[in-house]
């Protein structure tokens, strides 16, 4: 388990992270819900290791994450980030395949081609696999992107034991609806398989329809935290980002609707 | 349009860069003022393998070995040495417009030369040394030392800002020529101003084997430690953040590409002056052709780089002999033209 106990962050007065718990389970997708700016890429930055909290710690199985390598974490756990760059040509496949780099000594085992042969899959690029990233769209950037982290925390035939965890921060941006959905249904494709997806959404539809749980931010604080169903209310969505919020049900999917108050 | 280059064709690549390189060597050594035959140029060779008695020794063995022999391998250390400089310091800035020239490292390991050309001596140190081991050593320290405060100034956010990064060399640069043309004007001797101006102008002109040992002590290892640096250099094209995500350490890759760079930028500079554009186009050739991957742009360019420059020195004491052209003139003429042909190639591809 990837777990945050009461952390806090801040940038010089402002505080970001205020005394946030949040764990992300194996085989469970959690989706982080907020206005902007209400910290959830800053809890993210936390969750990944590539800050150190102010108070609180982030553990790996019960171990600080601090006492792990940046390898070792690479090899547990890849991040999509809400905007890439990437200033050189590289091919589509070259760019999935440094996914793969954390884990380039250690397993001899994996089948380093078909990794990224099915990650590609998944991320629906396989058709543009070899073209150039820069001559891409963004959402097409957006989904190499996604395959990269996804063959980075591969679910290998050989189970090594060790948890794997996916943090996407925003990953549908730019994504058409479609893409939107095939996105967060590989993420919980991967879950079922035994991934710990952690998902910064800001469609409260597509937590409903792929998270088990969510986390809903607001001003560093978390204003709801459990089940998609009992966290993620029209009475909440409403008071968080000050709309009016109405729950539709039908056939067992359930969909907020928010308009302008 | 650059191809995916299978792991056996990249090794065949190799083999050929270094062929041509050897090729290209050996035929320059029999460029120059005296003619001599290849019978003669082998037996000035075999002589030295076999550790011939200097009473035994070819006719030509001054001219060949002393003479063109240093100048040669230096052309080609240099160049492997700029042009991974330039390719380092690419990736590190993430931006294919990093340059050593242009981002004002030379400009800081010149400051460091001329701090041991002219200040030094004016303070009162003086000696052979100076030459042989002050003027690296205060290039090298220059170079870093300048890299490191432009890698600062220019990165916000963890990410490269290329307008700060354009805009520091620019900063750097001007401060540069300033503090240059003063020492120059008001402490130079007339003595120290001949060396300088020399310097400056970038010339492999009148370099002996000791210059060349003490050059290849810094390059290689600083060339090995490069290789290295391939596979977390392509990490770090997405960002320092994103490369940390990857598993690679941050701090310590970005250290040794700044100090590696920076140290084979000083060490030419502070023997051969400021040589420009191959820095810049060595990578460029090999990336265009074959892609942007690191693991095999840093080794390619090594080559490519002292293939080009061992071109322009050979033309440069040849074209206008007896006397010799300033290098930095001949690199930009090769170099120039070849650059805009691929750009203009490589233009629907947005390639750069």
């Amino acid at each position: 388990m990837l777990k945050a106990d009461k952390v806090s962050f801040s940038y010089g007065r402002r505080t970001v992270v205020d005394q946030v718990t949040v764990a992300i389970e194996p085989g469970k997708v959690i989706a982080l819900l907020g206005p902007n700016g209400a910290g959830k890429t800053s809890l993210f930055r936390l969750l990944s290791g590539s800050v150190a909290p102010e108070s609180g710690t982030v553990t790996l199985d019960g171990k600080p994450l601090k006492d792990y390598s940046a390898n070792t974490l690479a090899k547990r756990r890849a991040v999509l980030p809400q905007t890439s760059q990437l200033g050189f040509n590289f091919m589509v496949r070259e760019v999935v395949e440094m996914g793969r780099l954390p884990h380039a000594k250690a397993d001899k085992s994996t089948d380093e081609e078909s990794v990224v042969e099915l990650a590609m899959e998944w991320a629906d690029i396989k058709h543009f696999a070899d073209r150039h990233y820069m001559s891409l769209s963004g959402g097409e950037r957006q989904r190499v992107q996604l395959a990269r982290c996804l063959a980075q925390v591969w679910p290998g035939e050989k189970a090594s034991g060790e948890s794997t965890y996916l943090m996407l921060d925003e990953p549908t941006n730019n994504l058409d609806i479609s893409h939107q959905h095939t996105c967060l249904r590989e993420a919980r494709r991967l879950a079922d398989k035994g991934v710990g997806v952690a998902c910064i959404l800001h469609d409260f539809n597509l937590a409903l329809a792929y998270a088990d749980s969510c986390v809903v931010m607001f001003d560093g604080m978390v204003r709801a935290a459990g089940t998609v169903e009992t966290a993620l209310t029209a009475e909440v969505v409403g008071d968080v980002f000050g709309v009016n919020a109405t729950l539709i049900e039908q056939d067992g999917q359930r969909v907020i609707a928010t308009l302008l108050k | 349009m650059p191809l995916r280059i299978p792991e056996k064709r990249r090794i065949w690549i190799h083999v050929a860069l270094v062929t041509i390189m050897l090729v290209l060597g050996v035929v320059a050594l029999n460029i120059g003022p005296l003619k001599s035959t290849w019978g003669e140029i082998w037996q000035v060779i075999r002589d030295r393998i076999l550790f011939v008695a200097v009473d035994d020794r070819s006719w030509a063995d001054p001219i060949i070995w002393n003479l063109r022999m240093p100048r040669i391998v230096m052309a080609m250390l240099v160049g492997a040495g700029l042009a991974v400089a330039g390719a380092l310091m690419q990736g590190l800035f993430r931006n294919p417009l990093a340059d050593p020239g242009l981002i004002g490292v030379s400009s800081g390991s010149a400051m460091g030369a001329v701090v041991s050309i002219i200040v030094l001596p004016y303070i009162g140190l003086t000696g052979d040394w100076l030459m042989y081991a002050a003027t690296p050593i205060c290039a090298m320290v220059g170079g870093v030392g300048i890299t490191f405060l432009i890698y600062q100034l220019s990165r916000i956010g963890g990410r490269i800002n290329v307008a700060s990064m354009l805009l520091t060399g620019i900063a750097i640069n001007a401060i540069g020529g300033a503090l240059i043309g003063l020492a120059v004007t008001q402490i130079a001797t007339a003595e120290q101003l001949q060396s300088f101006t020399f310097w400056s102008l970038g010339s492999l002109n009148g370099v002996l084997w000791p210059v060349v040992g003490i050059t290849a002590l810094v390059l290689l290892p600083c060339l090995v430690a490069a290789l290295w640096l391939g596979k977390p250099l392509n990490a770090f094209l997405f960002g320092e953040l994103e490369a940390y995500h990857l598993g690679v350490d941050v701090p310590k890759v970005k250290r040794i590409a700044i100090v590696v760079s920076a140290l084979m930028v000083g060490v030419t500079v502070g023997f051969t002056g400021g040589i420009g554009f191959i820095g810049l186009v060595a990578p460029h050739i090999i990336r265009l052709s074959f892609g942007p991957d690191h693991r095999f742009l840093l080794p390619a360019s090594a080559l490519c780089g002292a293939i080009l420059l061992l071109i322009a020195d050979t033309l440069a004491r040849t074209v206008a002999a007896p006397a010799e052209l300033q290098i930095g003139i001949l690199t930009s003429l090769i170099g120039g033209p070849f650059f805009l042909m691929l750009l203009l190639k490589s233009r629907k591809e947005m390639s750069i």
